[in-house]
């Protein structure tokens, strides 16, 4: 059995008196695809803003290997790409991982090489950057640091096929590598494709946690989008759901 | 080191975007006007010359430094890259990082602006080496600006009333010495207090101004430019730790 890498227990967070997160608990383990599946509003961004110290919880703990996650352990062992990330258009892929690569003491040599494995010209502006090869930087960024982790919002939003399977190819590639991959998404097909286990959030709770096949199994069916949309759906099933926290 | 990092890329980022090129063409705009009032001048054309050349470079830089960096602070949050670089930075290190390219960036563009405005005050024969202390008396009273650019930033979430609010900081500063000298006659306890705290709490511009010293030619001390420079250098470094203790409460 893999060991927890990052520990939620019981994270709360409201914004004025709406609560959007209600006592979170999750694990993910060491070399994991851990993906965060739901609804548009379940609080998947902020669960992941508040994992990286972001947003401040009311309520509750994060655990980086056993122990307290601390804004060091981010800055060293923690990649991110956020959400409809746009990089500075003036600037190069190069000068921006350079500047990024200054605070860590990376050298010229692993930007150049990260550069040509992202297949991004370092010398273009990113202004003309297509959106595939906007999402590719950030996820270069996220990389930059060799990170143990790397947490990704939605990373094919907005991207066509071709986009969307490059990312998929990279993460899977980086996951081979022996990162943790942390995501949430919207698309089913991909999830239950690439992720070992999944968190299934619905209005600022974890309803469910686990494998695919068994929420499946818990939901009696072979189709993954059935199981989401039973799961996400059905507000008579919320007390019955296997919360597994 | 960390500081030194997004000092420069800030510094690369703002010579190059269009921001900075636009407030360098107004500025020329602003120096084909001040020559055509200098015509119009029936007095000291000289004196008429170096003031709309200083107050061109002070308002040109003033647009620059609220317009610029206002938007940008707000963009970056707005597509997610001061998450990015939170993940890489600590607050003092992205605000340190933000607050000293912007200083640069403002020094650069007096430099610039400076020489230009040099050049035609010396091609017309108005030139006096008090400019350059008149210049330098610019660049403190916008450093101040700067800082509190990142510091209402950090509290207002929008990039219009930031850009307002920085504007009525930078009026407020220039008008609380006339505002204590008009009150100090006045009855009312409550006025004269609230006169009295924003001469205090504000950069003192009637101490650090020396616009109509750099016009009528009048020398300064150097240790009265040392003073001023200390007293900006404080006055930053204070807003720098306030802006950062609020930066890091607040979500992003």
């Amino acid at each position: 059995m893999a060991e927890s890498i990052i520990e939620v227990g019981n994270l709360s967070k409201t914004f004025g008196k709406f609560p959007v997160l209600k006592d979170i608990s999750l694990t993910v383990f060491e070399g994991e695809i851990f993906g965060l599946l739901g609804l548009n509003g379940a609080g998947k961004t902020t669960l992941i803003k508040s994992i990286l110290h972001l947003i401040k919880p009311q309520k509750g703990e994060i655990k980086y290997k056993g122990k307290p996650l601390l804004p060091l352990h981010i800055y060293k062992e923690f990649g991110y790409l956020p959400e409809r990330f746009m990089p500075p258009l003036e600037t190069t892929a190069k000068e921006l991982l350079e500047f990024l690569g200054m605070s860590l003491g990376a050298n010229l040599l692993t930007v150049s090489f990260l550069l040509e494995k992202f297949n991004l010209g370092g010398k273009k502006k990113i202004k003309y950057y297509s959106r595939g090869m906007v999402q590719r930087l950030g996820l270069c960024c996220a990389f930059l640091k060799r990170p143990e982790v790397i947490i990704l919002d939605e990373p094919t939003l907005g991207l066509d096929p071709l986009g969307q399977r490059d990312i998929i190819k990279l993460l899977l590639d980086i996951n081979r590598e022996g990162t943790t991959i942390f995501f949430s998404s919207h698309n089913l097909l991909q999830v239950e494709r690439i992720c070992h286990r999944i968190a299934i959030m619905k209005k600022g709770e974890i309803m469910f946690c686990g494998k695919i096949d068994e929420f499946k199994a818990f939901h009696t069916t072979e189709s993954f989008e059935e199981a989401f949309l039973k799961e996400t759906s059905h507000s008579n099933n919320e007390d019955n759901c296997p919360n597994i926290f | 080191m960390k500081i030194i990092a997004p000092i420069f890329f800030e510094l690369k980022q703002g010579v190059r975007e269009k921001t900075f090129w636009v407030v360098v063409f107004f500025f020329i705009f602003l120096l084909g006007v001040s020559l055509f009032l200098g015509e119009l001048s029936l007095g000291d054309t000289g004196a008429v010359l170096r003031t709309v050349c200083l107050s061109s470079i002070e308002l040109s830089a003033l647009g620059l430094v609220i317009v610029r960096y206002t938007y940008n602070f707000y963009r970056e949050k707005e597509f997610r890259l001061t998450d990015i670089y939170l993940s890489y930075f600590s607050a003092a290190h992205y605000i340190g990082g933000k607050l000293g390219g912007a200083i640069i960036v403002l020094f650069i563009y007096l430099f610039l602006s400076g020489f230009l405005g040099s050049l035609l005050l010396i091609l017309n024969g108005a030139f006096k080496s008090t400019v350059f202390t008149g210049i330098y008396s610019i660049f403190l009273k916008l450093c101040f600006i700067c800082s509190f650019v990142f510091l209402v930033c950090s509290l207002i979430n929008s990039p219009l009333l930031s850009s307002f609010l920085v504007a009525l900081i930078y009026l407020a500063s220039e008008l609380s010495y006339n505002a204590l000298r008009l009150t100090s006659q006045a009855k009312y306890v409550f006025i004269k207090l609230v006169s009295k705290t924003l001469y205090y709490v504000l950069p003192n511009y009637h101490k650090v101004d020396l616009k109509i010293h750099a016009i009528y030619g009048v020398p300064i001390s150097t240790l009265y430019m040392a003073e001023i420079t200390l007293y900006t250098c404080f006055y930053v470094i204070l807003c720098y730790f306030v802006t950062v203790t609020i930066f890091e409460r607040k979500d992003h």
